[in-house]
């Protein structure tokens, strides 16, 4: 889609709207417009489906690292909202834990919680370290910047990663650098550049020049929002429709005049997709916030014991799907299809939510001018998106 | 915050009310972390960071435009304790409104916590007799749930032990800076310095009623500490407003570090709508409604209509 | 002069106090030497807010008078997030005898001491717990140590502090057998900001000023050798290849110790104005043949002052300072009878030299260069070293400087000054020097006065002020006058 015919149209529809008022001819257009667009999804759509074999089986991705590097604690902060602070008092897992995520279609996860031993080349574990990873599309490698022994801990870094490969060539291996919230924005980066040169270089050593491009670097830490984007990264990469997504987002985009949109699991607050367009630093975590923001008051008001709301509540508990593994309130939000949010800051930008139902989230960024003279259309638009994801989804199972 | 350049002309110009607030307790029972997550916006994680409070910190502090609180955190060191009780006692207890006195209930030295409290009173009773008091039991979060209730009705006989010779009638609070009972302390507290609540309430719930609303709040802008609320119906969760108090710092703080500023929340599913819009100069407006057919523009142009009749009710009287 | 008690005889005692974060701020020792009087114990009692004090005081030393006793001390914060509230608060210092008019004295004299120790203190914290580690054992260690130093810097005013191999220290209370006299204190120029441009001249006899330098340590006494009237700063530290903050140290510590005096470069150009000083003075007798005494040339000056004008349009931007005569601008002591200058009947003048001299001072403007100033005063200045007279006015505060504060308005016009800038210095001086904008933004911004732009950009001022000018429609310029007093 060229950007020149993009800007030309919401150019049109800005004016359409301050001229005609009603959308009732607009509409007509933009479905007509979206008409073909969902064709086109279609097609691709079935064409993916033919060469990957989506089904609802989880990906497996495993978490290795050394003892107290925050393994726990990661996936504690994203999957099971504990706070932050919280996680110093958790135990160190002593065996392999599964646990299981399954929230939104695109986060359908396997977590294997590895105790560090097994990461030991003479460990005689079973399941071994290759049992496990044989199975997974994903290795995380977590690296304590804290720790006291960073040689030992590079050094193991390099052997799983040539273990992993070894089993399973196809691995995605992430090494997450963790606990970055000590140091300081160069230190992070000489940190990474370090780490990655020492392993690159171990790697070239031993001949295995085409696993250098297959680990990925992050700098996470649960104390700030960085966890979540770079652990979004990975179920982005896992994800074999993100790029379907992806387009999808951006012609939401283009055809609204929006700056961004996000497409979030609404339960870890992970991104699952979003639009190509450059995201200005924090926004991620604003969006986040948002949903939380709506989930949170959602959560205070839908359970009030109101004449008016009785029914309602009564209605949807039947429509609702047949398992509700959150509690009722928050539950409750995620199933709502008409719950949407509005959030107005004072650069004049505007964050806007809707459940799209499948415990995902469509947040949209834009600024208030053109979002003002736009509801209709936006809304219009976002059904439509609505539609097509739930395409996606049907297909896939 | 963006006011107008009049509004702000004319609060300059005009006398404030100022009331003097003395926040006392011993060492480490956590006033200065109450206070900051109040007044300066931190979060109860950042607390950690602060460092010792030397002798008497003072802050003033605008609270609904009108009303400056003139905050004295008062190190709670022995050697401190002692010197507000003898040296510096007409400088300390003269003209206090208010009395927020902490207890650490944790505390392994009970007795030595009684003693200065009830010192601190008596000299409260000389300097300044028509003073309120109120009494924080503070960090409950670290006594388990099910014995808290015991420990702190435990506590609430002491102090009523400690005070059967005294005047005042005192209040106390069990609280902790990690969920919303140190709001609903301190929206307690403060609202008790606003002499116009009663005006307040009875504005709001007419408000309520004429907009279709189930539930109105008032809340003060910088602090977001509840002012006046306004239900028709009685809502199981009692402390709701402070935890949408905390939501919406929360959300706040992270609008700051995207160098913007929150203005208007609006929030609607199949049950009801919810918003959140700045009010009068001071203060934000929660409306709640259930009824299906209420639009959130009407609502908005209500809020609107009625910030004028408001403003004239905070600002009468001071 | 009558044989004075050494600073060192004074000394009551010796404490460290810190802060207990259940009491409060606490003296967790106090030693007194065995042989000096005893001390009352409720002297602390009076100064407990200083022991552990507000934030704002740390890492200076502060000092307090109270009666008959003066409290020295620095309080010291270590930060970490081992302690329970983020930070150990210490405060190590002296007790002495004196009266209120001796206290700044006894603080000159105690202040390297104390420096000293607490820097020690402060790394033996940071190393291993030392002071916080509440056991017995390290206590007791610091309680021995600080016993024995306390007694020999009573005995001798010396002592060599050993903690082990990598913690020793040498403590030496200096003292200089002053005279106290009151006038001197109030020459005692506690907060003036130095900067670089600043010539620092010696107050009393030279030979006095090396003395005390070479007590306080090896670099002082090499910067004081320097010190003749005729260098600034920025020359003293490129001759002595020390960094410039040592140099401002050492220079900071010569200020307060009261040795010095610094001044700025004297230049025809420079504006003064009289403070309200000047009246205070107008009829003491004694001020204003002082003031002759010291500012009179009986050399035909009308010649010598055009030779000096001449001087000064040589172009580069150092030479001028050279081209002063080479005896250095040294006053002695103000009350001593050093100067071998003739009395005041030698000359015969209209006026008697006290009008003469207030006329005159009275006379500069804040308008008015001094080259200006020269020519319109031509007859009455023919007896008055120009230069001299200057000084003496404003090292005896009843005349300032004005200061020229440029302060950028429009940003935009910043790259054509410094490529201007650039251009100016290579026609003047023949060499190159780099301008950069970015730099030159930060530097216009109202905090740094023409002298201080020029040594910070390494350009001559009259270049500089040649372009500023130049500029004046963009480049705003604030007069300030130095407020002293």
């Amino acid at each position: 889609m060229d950007k020149h015919g993009l800007k030309e149209t919401v150019h049109s529809y800005t004016k359409y709207a301050k001229d005609l008022g009603p959308y009732s001819s607009l509409n007509r257009e933009e479905e007509q417009q979206k008409g073909s667009k969902g064709n086109l999804s279609e097609s691709s759509l079935s064409a993916l489906s033919l060469n990957t074999p989506v089904s609802a089986e989880k990906c497996n991705i495993a978490l290795a690292g050394l003892t107290r590097s925050g393994k726990t604690s990661i996936h504690s902060v994203i999957f099971h909202k504990i706070s932050p602070h919280e996680t110093l008092f958790l135990e160190s897992t002593g065996r392999i834990v599964k646990h299981v995520v399954s929230h939104s279609p695109f986060c359908q996860l396997e977590l294997w919680d590895l105790p560090p031993e097994i990461l030991q080349s003479d460990s005689e574990s079973s399941p071994s370290l290759e049992d496990i990873v044989s199975t997974c599309s994903a290795l995380l490698f977590i690296l304590d910047t804290t720790t006291e022994t960073p040689d030992e801990t590079l050094q193991l870094l390099h052997q799983t990663i040539v273990r992993c490969y070894n089993v399973n060539p196809n691995i995605h291996m992430e090494v997450f650098i963790h606990k970055t919230d000590v140091l300081s924005d160069e230190q992070k980066l000489s940190f990474q550049r370090e780490i990655q040169e020492h392993v690159d270089g171990e790697l070239r050593d031993i001949g295995l020049e085409q696993v250098v491009s297959q680990v990925s670097y992050r700098l996470t830490s649960i104390f700030d929002h960085s966890i979540y984007e770079a652990f979004s990264k990975v179920i982005q990469k896992l994800n074999p429709h993100t790029s379907l997504l992806e387009r999808l987002l951006d012609s939401f985009v283009g055809y609204s005049g929006i700056e961004n949109a996000f497409l979030f699991d609404a339960v870890s607050k992970l991104v699952v997709a979003t639009d190509s367009s450059p995201v200005h630093g924090n926004d991620f975590e604003l969006c986040s916030d948002m949903i939380e923001v709506a989930i949170d008051i959602s959560g205070i008001y839908s359970n009030w014991n109101h004449p008016n709301s009785n029914e309602t509540i009564q209605e949807k508990n039947h429509n609702g799907v047949e398992e509700d593994p959150f509690p009722i309130s928050s539950g409750y939000f995620f199933q709502d299809s008409q719950c949407c949010c509005t959030i107005r800051l004072g650069n004049g930008m505007i964050l806007h939510m809707k459940c799209v139902g499948y415990y995902l989230c469509l947040v949209l960024m834009a600024r208030g001018e053109i979002l003002d003279s736009n509801w209709g259309l936006v809304g219009y638009n976002i059904r439509v998106f609505g539609d097509c994801l739930s395409k996606i989804i049907r297909s896939s199972r | 915050m963006d006011l107008p350049a009049m509004e702000t002309d004319r609060i300059v110009s005009r006398p404030r009310s100022r009331r003097k607030v003395l926040l006392m307790g011993r060492s480490g029972a956590g006033k200065t972390s109450m206070r900051s997550i109040i007044f300066a916006n931190y979060v109860p994680r950042e607390t950690r960071r602060l460092g010792v409070t030397m002798d008497v910190e003072h802050s003033q502090i605008r609270f609904l435009g009108d009303l400056m609180l003139s905050l004295w955190d008062c190190g709670g060191q022995d050697v401190f304790l002692d010197s507000y009780l003898d040296a510096q006692r007409e400088n300390i207890f003269s003209e206090v409104q208010l009395l927020i006195y902490v207890f650490d209930i944790m505390s392994t030295d009970v007795e030595r916590d009684w003693y200065y409290f009830s010192r601190v009173v008596d000299c409260l009773r000389n300097s300044s007799a028509g003073a309120k008091i109120y009494c924080l039991f503070h960090k409950v979060d670290l006594v388990p749930e099910h014995q808290r209730q015991a420990v702190v009705e435990e506590r609430k006989r002491r102090l009523k032990e400690a005070l059967t010779d005294s005047l005042f009638s005192v209040e106390c609070f069990a609280t902790s800076i990690w969920d919303e009972t140190l709001y609903k302390a301190w929206s307690f507290m403060i609202c008790g310095l606003i002499p116009q609540l009663s005006k307040l309430d009875g504005a709001l719930s007419k408000f309520c009623e004429t907009c279709e609303g189930d539930e109105v709040v008032l809340f003060e802008r910088a602090t977001f500490l509840v002012i006046s609320h306004a239900t028709l119906h009685s809502h199981s969760d009692v402390h709701r407003f402070e935890k949408i108090s905390n939501i919406v710092k929360r959300f706040k703080l992270s609008c700051n570090k995207n160098q913007s500023h929150f203005h208007s929340l609006e929030l609607r599913n199949s049950q009801f709508l919810a918003i959140i819009e700045n009010f009068t100069c001071y203060t934000c407006v929660l409306y709640v409604s259930y009824h299906p057919h209420v639009q959130s523009t009407a609502v908005k142009l209500n809020i609107q209509c009625a910030k004028t009749l408001f403003e004239r009710i905070l600002e009468n009287e001071n | 002069m009558s044989l004075v008690t050494p600073t060192f005889r004074k000394i009551s005692s010796v404490f460290l106090a810190e802060f207990d974060n259940v009491a409060g701020p606490r003296n967790s020792i106090c030693v007194q030497p065995q042989s000096a009087q005893p001390l009352p114990a409720e002297v602390f009692d009076q100064v407990y807010e200083f022991l552990i004090p507000k934030r704002s005081l740390y890492g200076q030393i502060v000092s307090v008078q109270i009666d008959s006793f003066s409290f020295i001390g620095k309080p010291t914060q270590v930060q970490g997030s081992q302690y329970k509230r983020n930070a150990y608060l210490f405060n190590i210092g002296f007790v002495l005898e004196s009266s209120p008019e001796q206290h700044p004295f006894i603080i000159r004299d105690m202040s390297p001491v104390v420096l000293k120790l607490s820097d020690e203190l402060l790394s033996l914290e940071q190393e291993r717990g030392l002071l916080s580690r509440q056991d017995w054992q390290s206590k007791t260690t610091l309680r021995t140590k600080l016993t024995k130093m306390v007694n020999q810097l009573y005995e001798k005013g010396s002592h060599f502090l050993v903690f082990d191999a990598s913690h020793a220290v040498y403590l030496k209370v200096l003292s200089c057998a002053l005279k106290y006299n009151p006038k001197a204190c109030s020459i005692l120029h506690i907060g003036q900001r130095l900067r670089l441009d600043h010539v620092p001249v010696a107050i009393r006899p030279p030979m006095s000023v090396r003395q005390f330098a070479s007590h306080v340590d090896p670099c002082t006494k090499n910067i004081s050798l320097h010190i003749n009237g005729v260098y600034c700063i920025n020359q003293i530290a490129s001759l002595t290849r020390l960094e410039r903050e040592i140099v401002f140290r050492s220079i900071r510590l010569l200020l307060d110790a009261g040795m010095i005096r610094c001044i700025d470069l004297f230049r025809f150009q420079n504006k003064y104005e009289p403070t309200n000083k000047l009246q205070l003075v107008k009829d003491d007798v004694s001020f204003w043949e002082q003031c002759h005494r010291l500012v009179s040339n009986y050399s035909k000056r009308t010649k010598d002052l055009t030779r000096q004008k001449d001087l000064r349009r040589v172009p580069s931007g150092e030479r001028w300072l050279e081209s002063v005569p080479e005896r250095s601008l040294s006053f002695g002591d103000t009350h001593s009878r050093s100067c071998r200058m003739k009395t005041s009947s030698d000359i015969h003048h209209q006026y008697h030299p006290i009008v003469k001299y207030y006329y005159l001072y009275h006379s500069l403007h804040r308008r008015e260069t001094v080259e200006q100033f020269v020519e319109s005063h031509k007859e009455e200045l023919e007896t008055v070293d120009i230069r001299k007279w200057i000084a003496f006015g404003v090292l005896t505060g009843i005349i300032h400087r004005i200061y020229e504060y440029p302060i950028c308005i429009r940003e935009s016009c910043l790259p054509s000054i410094a490529s201007s800038l650039q251009r100016q210095v290579e026609t003047d001086h023949r060499s190159g020097v780099q301008i950069d904008t970015a730099r030159l933004r930060e530097l216009l911004n109202g905090r740094h006065c023409t002298d201080e732009l020029g040594c910070l950009l390494n350009v001559s001022l009259r270049t500089l002020e040649t372009i500023l000018y130049k500029y004046s429609k963009d480049i705003q310029i604030w007069w300030i006058g130095e407020g002293q007093e």
